[in-house]
């Protein structure tokens, strides 16, 4: 067969390219009915500023790596946090820094989670953690930790530390629970005044972790709570 | 076909062997590092990051390896004009470019799924968890954009006249194909007509690259992929690439060398 | 009547350049005809633009023809089959470096059909032919200009062609890479290749070739047979070695002078023998007599100087 194009095919390939391009376009418009899940474009700044939203924005969309976007800026978002300086307004872009990272990523769980903790019970902004909880919710239905975890709040709200608790052990029971919700969980048993649980739990850390911060905090919860154990023996106990 | 495979495995090995294989292990290095270096720093969802940076890293190479390929096969080829004695031969023009459509898609799809296999060997062997079937699809779908980009590269190696121009289409024809999904939610937005007709035109020119975009969604719950959606992915895969093989081929035809 | 390999007709090409209100038009042909019969060597010789490359590149299919036509082997070049007869050597061949000179050939052939042990055999023919068997293993990265050439006039003639086209074989080869090459092409003569030769090098023409064509300004100035040239000493000039002390002997001739300062002189072809005569008859002895440059190029120089022509060697608006 010669396939060379001479002039009287090249009208019969140019016919071809023109049916084969409309089919194309169909396809395109059949194709874009599912592929596109909801655009970028409708998160906000809220307190970030404008032009860093939309850098990030231009970066994911241009490059097609929205989740490589996603990844690095979450680390930016725990290192807002763990800059101390950022406490002097009391983090105030966090909330807007994790909805921007879940745009981003809307199935990577730790955002949601680290974030709602922290905004909940380490900022006293439950209405953000909540509202982070439930976008999360709507994105992944099916991610138990995220349900177990507003359950948590909820009741952390009412302060019914009884009934918030078993919700953290099955989140922590789980598995990959960032460290702070142990920290929260092992509050939360202290405020529900079950010390001894308190205490286990915060041995728990203070063997487990690497961190001196943390090495520190546990040991002075300990102490505190050995004191409060000491103080509720009975006389009987205590000789 | 006896040619048409001639000609691609000429250009799979001539490939090869410019070392396009150390782009490969490039990748292997710097996207397992940037793993584990996230992994450690985000607190969690450590496969979750494996398999999200391990397919960007397996997109990433294989652009890396396209775009390469053209710039130094330009060369050969146009101006040091190797293509003149291979043309002189008893191949047809059709049958030399869709050669090395196969030749310069094998060798990406060798990188790819070698990175590929590699990063889901790292997440069973060494963490112990499960490759979701999402990542599977997606890679597929990888190769299949790399399939309509290699096609994309090579017409317009076939019309460009210089190597920077032909890179520089390709790397432009790659970013704006992934803003596909801007472009629509543009056309939904108040504009004027005549500047919804343009986007139209770019929207319908332009390969829509977000259809092959899984590794945004190998993790999302709400994502459908039947048969339908495989149908529709892969007829419009080969009619864009059949399209612009076409307008390649034609440009190939009648091209004077000077 | 012999058959034509080649046949060309009121060929011109014609290229427009610069800016499309103001193009610059050149002439790369203008009204070519020709024609190159089966199992002869025809040498297109000319200056560096005269279009000798352009010519080729019409005959191969690279370019299209502003008008004229051009029938190769009976047929358009566009048929497969009549590539598939057809050798051809660019000037300074390049290859993919990744691949052995072997691997190249395979290659080559493959596109002309061959396979398996066919194929493997009839590299090791061309490769035995061109020379390059012990270095057929080793990549092109590492050959030298002959090697690369001698590869290239290999790939040419692995099809078996009928007919082969070389654009400026000779072009940078040592001495003994211009015999090989020279050697190779004798030896397709005898078995009855038609070569189209495009050359400068006129020792090559005069060894090589049947007829030669001379091209200039894109147009055929002169077709002849280089057997016809060779034997009319006509275009050259010659010196005579004469012994200066029998200058005295010449006295009243126009040679006297130059043979009593310079043992000798410059005679024009055309005069060569009234001159020998005139030695003869005063009883000089001649020592010597040598032509001043080869008959090809005297010819060649010739043909060309009819009419001025601009710089580039085209003739252009």
């Amino acid at each position: 067969m010669n396939w060379t194009v001479s002039e009287k095919p090249i009208q019969y390939t140019a016919l071809g390219l023109a049916v084969l391009f409309t089919l194309q376009v169909f396809l395109c418009v059949q194709l874009d009915k599912w592929v596109h899940p909801e655009p970028f474009e409708s998160s906000q700044a809220g307190q970030l500023d404008p032009k860093i939203v939309s850098s990030l924005r231009a970066a994911a969309l241009l490059s097609g790596y929205k989740v490589l976007v996603g990844h690095v800026f979450w680390i930016r978002v725990i290192q807002y946090y763990g800059d101390g300086s950022n406490g002097a307004d009391h983090y105030a872009k966090l909330y807007d820094y994790c909805r921007l990272a879940s745009d981003l990523n809307p199935q990577f769980l730790p955002v949601y989670t680290y974030g709602a903790a922290t905004l909940a019970y380490q900022q006293n902004r439950m209405n953000e953690g909540v509202e982070l909880l439930q976008k999360g919710i709507l994105a992944n239905p099916t991610a138990n930790s995220l349900k177990l975890m507003l359950a948590a709040m909820t009741y952390h709200n009412s302060q019914d530390y009884a009934k918030e608790i078993p919700f953290l052990e099955i989140q922590i029971a789980q598995g990959n629970a960032p460290t702070m919700l142990v920290n929260i969980l092992a509050n939360t048993y202290t405020k529900a005044g079950r010390t001894d649980d308190a205490i286990r739990l915060w041995r728990q850390i203070l063997q487990t972790t690497d961190s001196d911060v943390q090495k520190y905090e546990a040991a002075q919860k300990l102490k505190g709570l050995y004191a409060i154990a000491k103080k509720n023996l009975s006389p009987k106990d205590k000789s | 076909m006896k040619r048409i495979f001639c000609v691609a495995h000429f250009t799979y090995r001539e490939l090869i062997r410019s070392n396009m294989l150390y782009i490969w292990f490039l990748s292997v290095v710097v996207f397992s590092a940037l793993s584990f270096l996230l992994s450690i720093l985000s607190f969690g969802e450590v496969q979750k990051i494996f398999m999200d940076l391990g397919l960007v890293g397996m997109e990433f190479s294989g652009l890396l390896v396209l775009v390469l390929s053209l710039a130094v096969t330009y060369n050969t080829e146009f101006d040091q004009k190797a293509i003149y004695l291979q043309l002189a031969k008893p191949i047809t023009r059709g049958e030399y470019l869709l050669g090395r459509v196969f030749g310069f898609f094998s060798v990406i799809s060798l990188v790819v799924i070698g990175m590929g296999l590699f990063i889901a060997g790292l997440v069973v062997l060494v963490g112990g968890g499960q490759v979701p079937a999402f990542f599977v699809y997606s890679t597929i779908f990888l190769l299949i954009e790399m399939f309509v980009l290699t096609t994309m590269g090579l017409a317009f190696q076939m019309i460009g006249t210089s190597m920077v121009g032909v890179v520089l289409y390709t790397m432009f024809t790659i970013f704006l194909g992934h803003c596909m999904g801007q472009v629509e939610w543009l056309l939904n937005q108040r504009l004027a007509p005549a500047v919804k007709t343009m986007l139209r035109i770019v929207h319908f020119l332009l390969p829509n690259l977000e259809a092959f975009n899984l590794k945004d969604r190998i993790y999302d719950p709400n994502l459908v992929l039947g048969w339908t959606q495989w149908q529709e992915v892969l007829l419009y895969a080969f009619v864009y690439s059949f399209v612009v093989f076409l307008i390649g081929w034609i440009n190939l035809e009648k091209r004077e060398f000077m | 009547m012999t058959n034509s390999s080649i046949h060309i007709e009121g060929l011109s090409k014609t290229y427009k350049t610069g800016f499309w209100f103001k193009p610059k038009v050149t002439h790369a042909l203008n009204n070519l005809t020709l024609d190159v019969y089966e199992k002869e060597a025809f040498g297109l010789l000319g200056l560096n633009g005269a279009g000798k490359t352009t010519a080729i590149k019409i005959i191969l299919g690279f370019l299209a023809p502003t008008s004229g036509s051009v029938q190769v082997l009976g047929g358009k070049i566009s048929d497969r089959k009549v590539r598939n007869q057809i050798g051809y050597l660019s000037e300074l061949p390049y290859f993919s470096r990744q691949h052995t000179g072997r691997e190249l050939l395979e290659y080559f052939g493959s596109l002309h059909g061959f396979s398996g042990l066919t194929l493997q055999k009839r590299v090791d023919e061309v490769l035995e032919l061109v020379r390059m068997t012990k270095a057929s293993r080793e990549k092109v990265s590492g050959y030298s200009k002959g090697m690369l050439q001698r590869i290239g006039i290999g790939q040419a003639l692995i099809g078996k062609p009928k007919l082969l086209i070389c654009d400026e074989p000779m072009s940078g080869l040592d001495p003994v890479g211009y015999k090989e090459m020279r050697d190779i092409f004798i030896d397709l003569k005898k078995m009855g290749t038609t070569l189209f030769l495009n050359t400068h090098i006129m020792d090559e023409v005069e060894r090589v070739c049947d007829r030669i064509g001379i091209l200039h300004g894109g147009q055929l100035r002169e077709v002849a047979s280089v057997s016809d040239i060779l034997q009319s000493s006509v275009h050259v000039d010659y010196w005579v070695d004469v012994d200066s002390q029998d200058a005295s002997k010449l006295a009243g001739t126009p040679i006297q002078k130059s043979i009593a300062e310079n043992s000798g002189v410059q005679i024009k072809g055309s005069d060569l023998s009234e001159t020998l005569n005139l030695l003869n008859q005063r009883q000089v002895k001649t020592k010597g007599v040598r032509p001043l440059s080869s008959v090809m190029e005297a010819y060649f120089l010739k043909s060309i100087a009819a009419e001025s022509v601009s710089e580039s060697g085209r003739a252009s608006k």
